[in-house]
């Protein structure tokens, strides 16, 4: 058992290790993991490493400008935006993160269903599809993120459904041309029922793209999430979140506290680029066709 | 004894301009150790008729008239379970292009494992990775080649895997349907070395399905060749070469090039094959044929035995002999 999954183990290891030398994609990926990685942790370790409790006001004076004491000022309530910066990814990082699961969750097996059956599923689910595709995304979830209402979960499906149907043509595309393939026929002549040709020959295949996407996605979300949150959509007032801070910090930045709204913006400039650094690096090595 | 015995076959294709009958009134039979090469020229209907024994035609195709008896067993009467169980362990089938018919994200040993267990489920996986590695030995590859993807591998490589594959259940008749045509000439000859090795240590049947007559030249103990849907000369290899009776035949073996001799440009035959969806009464290669006689457009030919074991269906030996 323990060499089984060894050797499954294994080669994930080594494609890691082997990154750097994929050129600049592969560069680029382990330059958008570092920055995650480091955001992350920083987010986790919060409570510990903050200066100050990140939602205590008047832990100094309204809009301070960038000082020892406050590294990064203080917004109009007096709170320290250096800590909220360290405390206010943990949100954005949770929507993203249940968003793409939820996206994966539902897009791939749609997809792979879609693509495998005949016009009877495939027209409907298609036709589904394109119809959510031809909104604009931000609208769309604004639509729903008002209609569901606040928490993490109704934020996550609302961006959910404006990237469910991204997986959903990729995956379907994919399986339209593999499903024709001898080594997929082999399997049905051998009597595969439609469960083991769709996820056990067809799915492992489609597993790079869906990465890809999957990465990208993370970084639309995190900025739809901002934007749902500048907008007053957000989880939660009380807790510090960078999109939040953006929308109250606005009215100090107009009187001329930059500081406000500038930071806030690189931390969600930084965690979205992190993230496409990831997916565009990824889908430089996977395909090689994009591959110089 | 005869291991397969394929009667008065038709089979024709449903196709928007009507019904397509891509093989007609085919019969022969293979003693078990024998190898068969059926040559033609593209959509004579060959690989048709390969895929028929196996009972595999697309959903347009589909059997009208004929028996296929495997060990005395009609393989169009089965059913899907039991044609299932045929499949693989009776007769196996290795298809043209070896590069899309392994799946790229399985391991060679994967491959092998499945195919195994899909018909013995008993089997552990160790034991069936055991018999893969035995399997790729024979084929003269190292068996560390099981824990290779198969981008790792080189075209002749996979299409070793792929007899590899069609050999992991002990079939009794192997079907191959141009097995070397995406392969390079130097592959093709070493693919062609191993398939004969195989059918002397495997006690193996062998249908060689392929357009080139130096291939089955090699191989085969028997060769049909096929035109329009019909087999119209059948003989042992030998006597084929020696002496072809049919003007198709005869013609293909002259053009094949002769390095000993001085020509400047290739030879061919005038013409294109029959458009086999159109009804053509008599001889199919009467519009091709140089030694064309009155009756061929009308009445088609029937096959006469002229040799034990040499047949052929032409009008020129209606008078017994030319």
């Amino acid at each position: 058992m323990k060499k089984e999954s060894d050797s499954r183990v294994k080669p994930a290891i080594n494609f890691f290790l082997t990154l750097p030398r994929f050129g600049t994609g592969g560069k680029m990926v382990v330059i958008g993991i570092a920055i995650v990685v480091v955001l992350l942790a920083m987010t986790i370790l919060s409570p510990v490493i903050a200066p100050h409790d990140p939602t205590a006001l008047s832990v100094g004076p309204a809009d301070s400008s960038p000082s020892l004491a406050f590294p990064m000022g203080t917004n109009r309530l007096g709170q320290d935006i250096f800590s909220r910066m360290i405390a206010g990814g943990a949100t954005m990082m949770e929507v993203a993160g249940l968003s793409v699961l939820m996206c994966f969750l539902i897009g791939v097996p749609l997809g792979l269903v879609a693509g495998y059956s005949r016009r009877m599923v495939d027209g409907p689910l298609s036709l589904l599809m394109d119809s959510l595709y031809a909104f604009p995304g931000l609208v769309l979830a604004i639509a729903i993120a008002a209609v569901l209402g606040r928490g993490v979960v109704n934020l996550s499906i609302a961006i959910a459904v404006v990237y469910i149907p991204t997986y959903f043509r990729v995956v379907r595309s994919q399986v339209l041309t593999m499903k024709e393939l001898p080594f997929v026929e082999a399997v049905k002549v051998e009597g595969g029922g439609i469960l083991n040709v769709l996820f056990r020959q067809i799915f492992p295949n489609v597993l790079p793209s869906i990465a890809v996407i999957a990465s990208i996605n993370v970084a639309d979300s995190v900025i739809t999430e901002a934007g749902l949150t500048y907008l007053g959509l957000g989880v939660n007032v009380a807790s510090p979140d960078w999109g939040f801070d953006i929308y109250y910090g606005y009215q100090s930045f107009l009187a001329g506290a930059w500081w406000t709204v500038l930071f806030p913006g690189l931390m969600v400039v930084l965690l979205a680029g992190g993230f496409t650094f990831i997916g565009e690096g990824l889908s430089e090595v996977l395909n090689p066709r994009l591959r110089r | 004894m005869t291991l397969l015995q394929v009667q008065e076959l038709d089979v024709s294709y449903k196709t928007l301009k009507g019904e397509l009958k891509a093989v007609q009134s085919v019969s022969f039979d293979l003693d078990e150790q024998e190898t068969l090469g059926i040559v033609g020229e593209s959509g004579c209907g060959k690989s048709t008729l390969g895929l028929a024994l196996l009972n595999l035609m697309p959903p347009q195709g589909r059997v009208t008239h004929g028996k296929i008896l495997l060990e005395g067993e009609d393989v169009l009467t089965l059913d899907k379970e039991q044609l299932r169980r045929a499949r693989g362990k009776l007769v196996s089938m290795i298809f043209q292009d070896p590069m899309t018919s392994l799946n790229p994200v399985k391991k060679i040993g994967d491959h092998f494992v499945e195919a195994i267990r899909a018909h013995y489920p008993d089997v552990p996986p160790e034991e069936a990775m055991k018999k893969a590695g035995r399997i790729l030995e024979q084929l003269g590859m190292s068996s560390d080649r099981l824990a290779d993807y198969p981008h790792q591998l080189s075209g002749g490589m996979k299409q070793r895997i792929m007899i590899g594959l069609g050999l992991a259940l002990d079939p009794k008749l192997l079907i191959a349907d141009e097995p070397t045509t995406a392969l390079d000439v130097v592959i093709e000859a070493q693919i062609l070395d191993l398939l004969r090795q195989l059918k002397g240590s495997l006690k193996l049947s062998m249908i060689l399905i392929t357009h080139n007559l130096g291939v089955v030249a090699e191989v085969a103990d028997k060769i049909a060749i096929m035109y329009g849907g019909e087999i119209y000369e059948f003989a042992e290899t030998r006597a084929l070469f020696r002496k072809p009776l049919f003007p198709y035949t005869q013609l293909l073996l002259k053009l094949v090039p002769n390095v000993s001799q001085e020509t400047t440009s290739l030879e061919w035959i005038p013409g294109s094959p029959p458009d086999l969806s159109s009804k053509i009464a008599g001889c199919k290669f009467a519009a091709r044929c140089p030694f064309v006689l009155d009756q061929c457009d009308k009445v088609p030919p029937t096959v006469r035995e002229l040799e034990p074991g040499h047949r052929v269906a032409c009008h020129l030996y209606d008078r017994g002999g030319r």
